[in-house]
């Protein structure tokens, strides 16, 4: 398991190297000078060159980007183009948000996901199935931005049973803290347990023709115990990987969805950073959402192998 | 003499799978017996139903199959009157099966102790661990596996094929059934392994647990069983002891299959080919007697009609018969 794990990380720092290089010129692709754009009007072009100087970005290209590289390898994301802070405390600071939104939001992806296809799947062909098949598709095909306005206006606005945005962190108010994560998470559960469901119904039933549930059957145990150690137990399996599977659109949901929730968590930073070109800071968290991708999915195998014993790592 | 009454005897037993509205036979009104401690061979060509036939002792062919017998009484009870948790009592404790892939009968995520135990808990609702543990050990040592200890705690995967199967026998075992199936147990495995195993099987025959030995292999009916049944597209077409079947097989099927065996030391057979062309599906079994389109025996007789047009009716008086209306005259 340990070599696995260094070997996978062998395999991974070249790739991070290369997309440090790819985001590098990409951002500075970008037309337009953030500081120009920062200081509008009122910004004479000595204290844009002034301001450009002090950030360093009157550099050659390449010492730029060697310093950038030098710092991220020590922890240090770099200083913020506008505001001229450190960017690595910034982001320290956005991670307990984006975090609980993550888990709250995995833990109902798995909740409607796995139970409705597994039961899909079970009973394919029965009631339930074509209830739920369908659903799924619908899901499928329904953006995140669009659902969480209907919650935001049925939930929050009509009911007013939720708060329609907002964060508090958990230590300080644990049940207002829960109020509002409940909202956003249920967008993320909502939009990304479709594709689950759909992977452990068909998963599921394929497993009933598996020759090892039909000697279960022969063997005369309890339709409890088919169920519960044959069925469930191999059901669960492809649930990690398909969660590894489904990282990006799960980060990728989270931008919606902290900006729609008004939600301080390291997504809405990005789209922040994006908005006023400030591109060190966007090309320090995507390199820092790359590194996150990276361990979830290690994370994820490891888990799986776990769960799996045919799996060897 | 008082007459023993045997362990399994099954009347016209049909198995049918209903397909684009009609009904295919893939076990057509068979009938045979299996006495006490006997291992009787059930041998036929793939197709021909053998397997299907194994798997309808316990009433549980593949839905929507159905399973149809005039009788079907196994030690005194009529399997065709009980219902569904009635049959799961006795699979698995009076009726095992055992087949050719053990590893892929195997729940791959559970532990052999695991596996194994699943069934003492559910048939006898024993809890404990210690004792589920203990019979799982001794469950094992009987199919004479090696490092119980070690690979009680194993999963199916990591265990060579001849131990997975003899993890599978031992899950088979455990309750004592009175009836073991077993499919084709041994052609996954190489000779040695194999003779292993059919040595263990003739050891819990003579324990007197019957067994049907399901296989296309004639070499391991004559090295294990007593009696041989012969299927051909859904029927039997010879029955008898090994004896008999061996020395003078009557039906010009099992003259084929004999031909076509490797005798050991002796001449390489002068007919490999002995039976030619392929097996008929159950969806177009030929009319009159099955066999005729491939038959030697028809062909050399001139084709005669009464082949293509009656079904010849097997005469169960005698200890061996062969459905054929030229029985034993055959060109050997
Ligand atoms: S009945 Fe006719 S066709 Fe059938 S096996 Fe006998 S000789 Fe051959």
């Amino acid at each position: 398991m340990l070599r696995y794990i260094v070997n996978r990380l062998l395999i991974v720092v070249p790739l991070l190297l290369a997309l440090t290089v790819l985001l590098f010129l990409y951002v500075h692709a970008v037309p337009g000078d953030p500081i120009a754009g920062m200081l509008g009007p009122n910004g004479t072009p000595e204290l844009v060159a002034q301001i450009r100087a002090d950030r360093g970005l009157d550099r050659p290209l390449l010492e730029q980007y060697w310093s950038w590289l030098s710092g991220l390898v020590t922890g240090d994301l770099g200083v913020s183009l506008i505001s001229g802070q450190d960017i690595t405390p910034i982001v320290i600071a956005r991670i307990p948000a984006t975090l609980q939104l993550t888990f709250a939001g995995l833990f109902f992806v798995i909740l409607i996901g796995f139970p409705a296809g597994y039961l899909a799947g079970k009973h394919k062909g029965g009631w339930l199935d074509r209830i739920l098949s369908p659903a799924a598709l619908i899901g499928l095909s329904m953006p995140a931005f669009w659902v969480g306005t209907l919650l935001i206006l049925v939930l929050g606005v009509q009911l007013r049973w939720f708060p329609t945005g907002g964060y508090v962190a958990f230590e300080d108010n644990a049940w207002q803290s829960l109020r509002l994560t409940l909202m956003p998470a249920l967008v993320l559960g909502i939009t990304l347990s479709p594709f689950l469901a759909r992977m452990v119904r068909a998963s599921t039933a394929e497993l009933a023709h598996e020759p090892f549930i039909v000697q279960a059957r022969t063997r005369g145990l309890l339709p409890g115990t088919i169920s519960r150690r044959y069925l469930l137990r191999n059901a669960i399996l492809p649930v990690v990987i398909v969660i590894g599977m489904q990282l990006g659109t799960l980060i990728g949901g989270q931008v919606i969805v902290e900006q729609l929730f008004n939600w301080p968590g390291v997504a809405r930073l990005l789209i922040e950073g994006a908005v006023r070109r400030d591109y060190l800071l966007v090309q320090s968290l995507i390199f820092v959402i790359a590194v996150i991708y990276i361990v979830i999915n290690l994370l994820t195998e490891v888990v799986h192998a776990s769960l799996d014993p045919r799996v060897r790592l | 003499m008082i007459e023993i009454k045997p362990l399994i005897s099954v009347e016209n037993l049909t198995v049918e799978f209903p397909v684009r509205g009609s009904a295919v036979r893939a076990v057509d009104d068979v009938s045979f017996e299996v006495g006490h401690g006997e291992i009787v061979g059930l041998v036929g060509e793939s197709a021909s139903g053998k397997s299907t036939l194994g798997l309808s002792l316990m009433r549980m062919v593949p839905s929507p199959g159905r399973v149809r017998a005039r009788r079907m009484e196994f030690d005194g009870r009529d399997l065709s009157a009980l219902d569904e948790s009635q049959l799961r009592q006795i699979r698995g404790s009076e009726i095992s099966l055992i087949v050719q892939d053990a590893l892929a009968t195997m729940n791959p995520v559970t532990t052999v102790l695991e596996q194994i135990t699943e069934v003492v808990r559910d048939h006898e609702g024993v809890r404990s661990r210690r004792v589920l543990r203990a019979r799982a050990a001794q469950a094992l040592r009987d199919v004479q596996l090696p490092d119980v200890e070690i690979n009680l705690r194993r999963y199916p995967h990591e265990l060579s094929g001849g131990m997975q199967q003899r993890v599978a026998i031992a899950q088979g075992l455990i309750l004592g059934p009175k009836l073991i199936i077993a499919d084709e147990p041994t052609t996954a495995l190489d000779v040695t392994v194999q003779a292993q195993i059919l040595s263990l099987l003739k050891q819990i025959r003579d324990g007197g647990t019957s067994i049907i030995f399901v296989t296309h292999d004639l070499a391991t009916v004559a090295e294990i069983c007593d009696r041989v049944l012969v299927m051909y597209a859904g029927r039997i077409v010879e029955s008898g002891t090994v004896a008999e079947v061996f020395a003078e097989p009557q039906h010009p099927y099992t003259q084929g299959l004999l031909a076509s065996l490797l005798p050991l030391g002796g001449d390489p057979p002068k007919r490999l080919d002995a039976i030619s062309g392929q097996p008929p599906r159950p969806e177009a079994w030929p009319s009159g007697c099955r066999f005729h389109p491939r038959c030697p025996l028809w062909k050399s007789k001139g084709e005669p009609e009464i082949c293509v047009n009656e079904d010849p009716q097997p005469d169960e008086s005698r200890t061996h018969w062969a459905a054929c209306h030229f029985a034993g005259e055959g060109v050997r």
